[in-house]
């Protein structure tokens, strides 16, 4: 068998055992290039997938790469290979689909698991075209055969390079690779288990002379769905395209950036970040400021799901949030990653608990702000209020409720379209009243809470007057005001309300309350 | 005089317990009104909280900032909104109103109220339709017997 195993960039040439050192001729193209390609597919891929009729998540659920296809003739035999897809690709691992189309014989396909060792991996980074080390693993892609075998091994050649470019894989001698003047056999062989084709691979690539496989199992009778026949046709990111985006990112091979992006677990965020990448380069060329927020956003991506405290120092994470909202998200992201700052530069009298939900909070603003920039619409910053109310209202205790308040920055509350935002979000915490100009925040510190939520608000107050019964009005111009009241102003023993009067900025036609309750 | 019957349903929201009255500005704003100032709202307003104590319905909470000068007198129901009108000036505001009577729901009526289930966060107007049905009549079953 001869065939070609890809990865990103990566090629190898191995020949089959009983093919001979004649003239191997490889050409390279998309799928509907070749014309006996499409009936040959059908044959041995989608009508083995067709049989399939138990494990619809398994080896038969893949995906090829159709723009990538490498055909080798020799003699009077052809081989196909495709890079193959899954959703569950475990970096580094590759995997290739061959399909051999030999003269007087049916043809055939298999898959074959590429294992890469930590040498390869070394020497692809300066130079993706060296040749593969590691161990294979192979399957015929034959349903029946598979159900009916005791196992088998695929036998093949490699064909090792004596003289010429890219020999060296740092074992002393390298596969065949482009540039290679002069080649030398070595004979293979590759087992599988069988005959329940759903339990993986046996066996162990590169043996000399045709190791077999392990043990059975028994076949699988469950009655999973048909397997699709169209499942292999859609590529949803191929290797190329994320050997290119680490590539306009700057990431090197090995970085965890680089494998974040290779990781299929992260397929959706990748195909996103390829999306605006490529959507905004101009003449090919990814700017800075792209670029630099899309690497940023990668990192973000990675921070730790640990809890705080465990794995995980949080307060360097939300400080790399603050830093990406500072400089790559503008004004709006200035305001926020102020607010981030100033929280964590006394976060030692945060709770363990407190600072989780503190860090919590913080990933879904930010989060909130790329998918924005993602979207190219503007108002992170606004709907980042609700959620710093919300958690100081209702989720940490009355200590730390009372700093996350006090720390909002007097710019977010600038008379004006600032100070509208915010009293929007703040007219609509909790839940509604008996109508729906009353508003009910449940708190066990209901008067803290209110009185650090007001002082807050009306931070940047033209002035601020004591009334009959406790009552403090906040003159906040041009006609709009906020009050607070204690439960001596209050005919229902509320112990604290917030009233929002912002009739004059057409916020809302109605004088507002929100009440400050005890469970 | 404007004529009207209270128990309209377009002002139903000044029934709401104690927040449908709390305020002046909160009988204007249940009343309908956008602007406080003006001297129709002033009228319609006194007219209201005349109807209120007659209906024995509210009682002053605090007199805001004249509170301890009158917090002792024994006022009858013409006293009382005698007294409103001339702390009331036509033109006042919501920040005037802050230093203005506050009023409150008699305790019969929130009591009767809290017995028919209603909480604070019921929507009011659901409540009246489903468990009242007619609130003019059921406040007439409800009140205190003499």
């Amino acid at each position: 068998m001869l065939f070609n195993a890809c990865s990103e960039t990566f090629e190898e040439q191995v020949l089959l055992e009983e093919s001979q050192s004649n003239e191997i001729i490889t050409v390279q193209g998309e799928f509907d290039e070749f014309n006996e390609l499409k009936n040959l597919y059908d044959k041995v891929v989608v009508e083995e997938i067709k049989k399939n009729t138990t494990d619809k998540k398994g080896d038969y659920n893949f995906q090829i790469d159709s723009t990538n296809v490498i055909k080798k003739s020799f003699e009077n035999d052809d081989y196909y290979t495709f890079s193959v897809i899954r959703e569950d690709d475990i970096w580094p691992n590759f995997e290739n689909l061959v399909i051999s189309n030999k003269d007087e014989h049916e043809p055939e396909a298999y898959l074959f698991v590429y294992i890469p060792d930590a040498a390869y991996l070394e020497r692809f980074q300066e130079n993706p075209n060296t040749a593969f080390s590691g161990s294979i693993e192979a399957k015929p892609l034959d349903y029946e055969k598979l159900m009916s075998s005791a196992g088998g091994c695929i036998n093949y050649t490699t064909e090792i390079c004596n003289y010429g470019g890219h020999t060296n894989n740092g074992l002393g001698e390298g596969v065949a690779g482009p540039g290679c003047q002069d080649t030398y056999i070595v004979n293979n062989s590759v087992c599988f288990i069988s005959p329940n084709p759903f339990d993986g691979v046996g066996g162990g690539g590169g043996s000399s002379d045709g190791g077999s496989g392990g043990g059975g199992g028994s076949s699988n009778d469950s009655d999973l769905p048909l397997a699709d026949s169209d499942v292999i046709t859609k590529v949803v990111v191929t290797h190329e395209q994320l050997h290119q985006l680490n590539s306009d990112l700057g990431f090197v091979y090995a970085s965890p950036e680089a494998y974040w992006v290779r990781d299929s677990k992260n397929k959706y965020e990748v195909s996103r970040v390829i999306e605006f990448v490529e959507a905004n380069k101009i003449k090919g060329i990814v700017s800075k400021n792209v670029k630099e927020f899309s690497a940023w956003y990668i990192k973000f991506k990675m921070l730790p799901n640990s809890p705080c405290g465990v794995g995980h120092d949080c307060v360097k994470s939300i400080k790399m949030m603050a830093q990406g909202l500072r400089t790559l998200h503008g004004q709006e992201g200035i305001l926020m990653a102020d607010y981030f700052d100033s929280l964590v530069s006394d976060y030692g009298t945060f709770t363990k608990s407190d600072l989780q939900a503190f860090y919590t909070m913080a990933k879904a603003i930010t989060e909130d702000y790329n998918n924005r920039m993602f979207d190219a619409v503007t108002g992170g910053f606004v709907a980042g209020i609700t959620p710093i109310l919300e958690i100081a209202l209702f989720e940490v205790g009355a200590p730390v409720a009372i700093k996350l308040l006090q720390k909002i920055p007097i710019s977010w509350v600038y008379r004006g379209t600032r100070l509208n935002n915010m009293v929007k979000k703040v007219g609509l915490l909790g839940k509604m009243g008996n109508n729906n100009t009353v508003r009910e925040v449940v708190t066990n510190t209901p008067v803290a809470k209110a009185s650090e939520l007001f002082k807050a608000l009306t931070k940047h107050a033209i002035s601020k007057t004591n009334k009959a019964d406790g009552v403090i009005l906040a003159n906040m111009g041009n006609g709009n005001f906020i009050t607070y009241r204690p439960i001596t102003a209050s005919s229902s023993n509320i112990p604290a309300t917030i009233t929002l009067d912002f009739r004059a900025a057409g916020i809302w036609s109605k004088v507002r309350d929100v009440k400050f309750v005890l469970p | 005089m404007i004529k009207e019957n209270i128990f309209d349903e377009q002002n139903l929201d000044i029934f709401i317990p104690n927040d449908g009255v709390e305020f002046i500005y909160s009988i204007l704003q249940n009343l309908g009104y956008r602007d406080f100032t003006t001297k129709k709202a002033k009228k319609h307003g006194l007219d209201v909280l005349n109807k209120l104590f007659e209906l024995d319905l509210i009682e002053i909470f605090s007199w805001g900032k004249h509170h301890n000068l009158f917090k002792n007198l024994d006022l009858n129901k013409n006293q009382t909104i005698k007294l409103i009108d001339n702390i009331w000036f036509v033109g006042a505001d919501f920040e005037d109103f802050l230093n203005m009577p506050m009023f409150r729901h008699k305790d019969w009526y929130l009591k009767a109220l809290d017995n028919e289930g209603l909480t604070s966060t019921t929507n009011w107007k659901i409540f009246v339709k489903q468990k009242i049905g007619n609130l003019e009549k059921w406040i007439e079953e409800n009140r205190p017997k003499e």
